[in-house]
This record gives structure tokens, sequence and C-alpha cells, in this order.
């Protein structure tokens, strides 16, 4: 009983860092892919120094991080 | 790979990394983080300018996240918070315009490096003191909490009095609330970063909020601060927000292993392990100005 519980808790550890990996690199492949293809029309959106330039970064900033962080939580659920 | 709006080669990989850094400590310690990301975006090779804009885009994601954990946690006294904002608001804007000025006489990078790292280490030594003092006093048997200095202040009845019962406050005057977000204003928008490294010391030691609360009150406050600097830097030209974008991706992976910690170390303890991690972004810094010169 004592032996499947420490196996239960043991495979639920192997899960969270398997999720966290996960995680990581699709991070990896959205920085070296996904960032670069945006910077050419937020640079021209920059270019223009305007007020819709910094609505657009904060938009971008919260919706990027509430979305991976969600993203991980389900990535941590399914571990569990 | 090539940022086009700061026209900075630096690697994505390297941001992702100091990401992780940054959402770590401001999870457990309810900073932004910026003591630590900014040094290293400038020793990076970013422009002190875009360090200051970039570092306060990415402060709005990861104190977002940060946040809302704590708050599911009850450490985030939200009433105290938006009483901070007026006085956060008034200081970030000239802060902001601190820095267009010092741009424009290209004394950005020479004068903005060391003023911080003098900031950060004077933190660094006075919160190292005072948690190493609180903890002997823990261990004679003594109350740790509200410091001497908090009480004091709550004698000053300065109206408009208000209660803060989340915080365990009877009555502070607003005026020194929005004193505390004044001077953390200023500080988040002439050095960048949220102003915690300087607001969570100031809501504990001035204030007597208990620490855990300020860890969380301080994140909400950073997202409001942040959020009106990335306005203000961005309608100057000063936020690259791919970089931004970059350093939130690690970001969300460290406030969430930060705000778990933060559940198994008390008061005093939490303090006593924030305080050289300033001081650590300061030697950073004066070492990234000796190397790389005082070029704006």
């Amino acid at each position: 009983m004592r032996g499947a519980r420490a196996g239960g808790r043991g495979s639920a550890a192997l899960g969270r860092v398997a999720a966290i990996v996960t995680y990581l690199a699709l991070a990896s492949l959205y920085a070296r892919f996904g960032l670069a293809a945006m910077a050419g029309p937020l640079a021209r959106l920059a270019a223009r120094g305007r007020f819709g330039y910094g609505l657009s970064s904060l938009a971008l900033m919260a919706a990027q991080a509430i979305a991976l962080d969600e993203l991980l939580g389900a990535l941590l659920g399914l571990a569990r | 790979m090539l940022f086009p709006i700061s026209h900075t080669a630096l690697s994505p990989l390297g941001l992702v990394f100091i990401g992780v850094l940054v959402g770590a400590f401001g999870g457990l310690f309810g900073v932004g983080g910026s003591f630590i990301a900014g040094p290293l975006l400038f020793a990076l090779g970013l422009p002190m300018r875009f360090v200051v804009g970039s570092d306060l885009a990415g402060l709005v994601g990861t104190g977002l996240v940060a946040a809302k954990r704590h708050r599911a946690l009850g450490n985030v006294d939200v009433k105290l918070a938006l009483l901070m904002t007026g006085g956060t608001v008034a200081g970030v804007e000239i802060g902001a315009r601190l820095v267009q000025r010092l741009v424009r006489r290209r004394m950005a990078n020479r004068l903005l490096a060391p003023v911080s790292a003098a900031i950060f280490i004077g933190v660094s030594l006075f919160v190292g003191i005072e948690s190493a003092v609180a903890i002997a006093r823990r261990r004679r048997g003594g109350s740790s909490e509200p410091p001497a200095l908090a009480l004091g202040l709550r004698l000053l009845r300065l109206r408009p009095l208000v209660s803060l019962p989340v915080s365990g406050i009877a009555e502070v005057s607003v005026w020194l609330l929005l004193a505390v977000g004044f001077a953390t204003g200023i500080l988040s928008g002439l050095l960048g970063g949220g102003g915690g490294y300087l607001r969570m010391p100031l809501l504990v030691y001035l204030l007597g909020v208990p620490t855990h609360v300020a860890v969380g009150t301080d994140l909400f406050e950073v997202v409001m601060s942040a959020s009106y600097g990335t306005l203000s830097h961005a309608l100057k030209g000063d936020v690259d927000v791919i970089v931004a974008l970059a350093l939130d991706l690690g970001a969300v992976l460290g406030a969430r292993f930060g705000t778990w910690l933060v559940r198994f170390i008390r008061g005093p303890w939490l303090r006593l392990a924030f305080a050289p991690l300033p001081a650590v972004g300061g030697a950073i810094l004066l070492y990234a100005l000796f190397h790389r010169g005082g070029s704006p």
C-alpha cells in the first residue's frame, strides 16, 4: 500500500517535470519563431510612436501572460 | 536575433532566462524583479532607455500572473493598493519625464546606472539589518510586527484617515499612503521596474503591513504602475515590446514557482532572503557600466 502511494507520488512528480519541460520547449519555439514573425509589424507600429503602440503593448503583454499561465496550469493539471 | 524596435541584437533565450529569474523573485518577494532584470538587460546589450521602458512592459504580464495567484492566497489588500495609485501615477510620470531630459542631454546611462546601483545597495543594507534584528528579537520571544516606526507614524492624525482591515491597520492617514506611492512611482518612472524593491520594504516598515500582505499588495500596485509607465514610455518611443514579450515567457514559469515557495517562508526570513538581491543587481549594473562606458 505504502509502496503504491510512493509510486503514485513519484509518477506525479515525473509528470510535473514533463509538463514544465513541455512548456519550456513550446516557449522556446515561440521565442525563436513566433516573436521573430511579430517583430516587423510591431516595429512599424512603434515607428509611428503613438498611443496605439502603448495600448497594443499593454494588451499583448497581458494576453500573452494570461494565455501562458493558463497553458502551464493546464499542463500541470494533466501531469497530476 | 535582431530586435528592430531598439535596433539591438539579443539572444531571445537569454531574455527568457532573465524572465524566469524575474518571475521567481516576483512571486516570492512581491517585487517586479527590475533590480535583477534591469542590470541583466543592460549587461546583455540593451540601451538604458529601452531597459527602463521594456522592463516596465514586461512587468505588466509578470505582475498580473503573480498578483492573481497572491489574490487567491488572500495576500492582496486591494483598498490599500488603490489608495496608493494616485501617488504612484504622479510619481511615474515625473520620473519618465526626467528620463527624457537625461536622454536629451546624453546622460541617461552615466547618471541612471550609478544612482540605481546606490539605491539598490542601500535597500539591501537596510532590509538585511532590520530583518536580522527582527529574527533575533523573535528568537528572544519578543513580538516582531509591526515595526516601531510604523506604530509611530500611525499617530499622525492628518485627515482623511482610512482603516485597512486586510492589513490589520485600524487607522492611517491617506497622505502617508500617497507619499509611499509617490516615492516609489518616481523611482519606477526614473529607473524602470515597478518600484517594488522600495515599496515592499516601505509597506512593511512605514505602514506596518504584514510581510505576506505587503508582497501581494505590492504586486497589485506593480501592475498598476507598470501599466501606466509602459503607456507613458511607449509614447516617448522607449519600449521594445518584443524584448518584453520574450522576458515574459520565462517570467510566467518563474512566477508560479515563486508563489508556490512563498507559503513555506516566515515574514522576517522572507525579508532576509530578499535583502542581498537588490545589491546583486547594483553590482551587475556597476560592472556593466564599467565595461560598456556611459553612452546613452
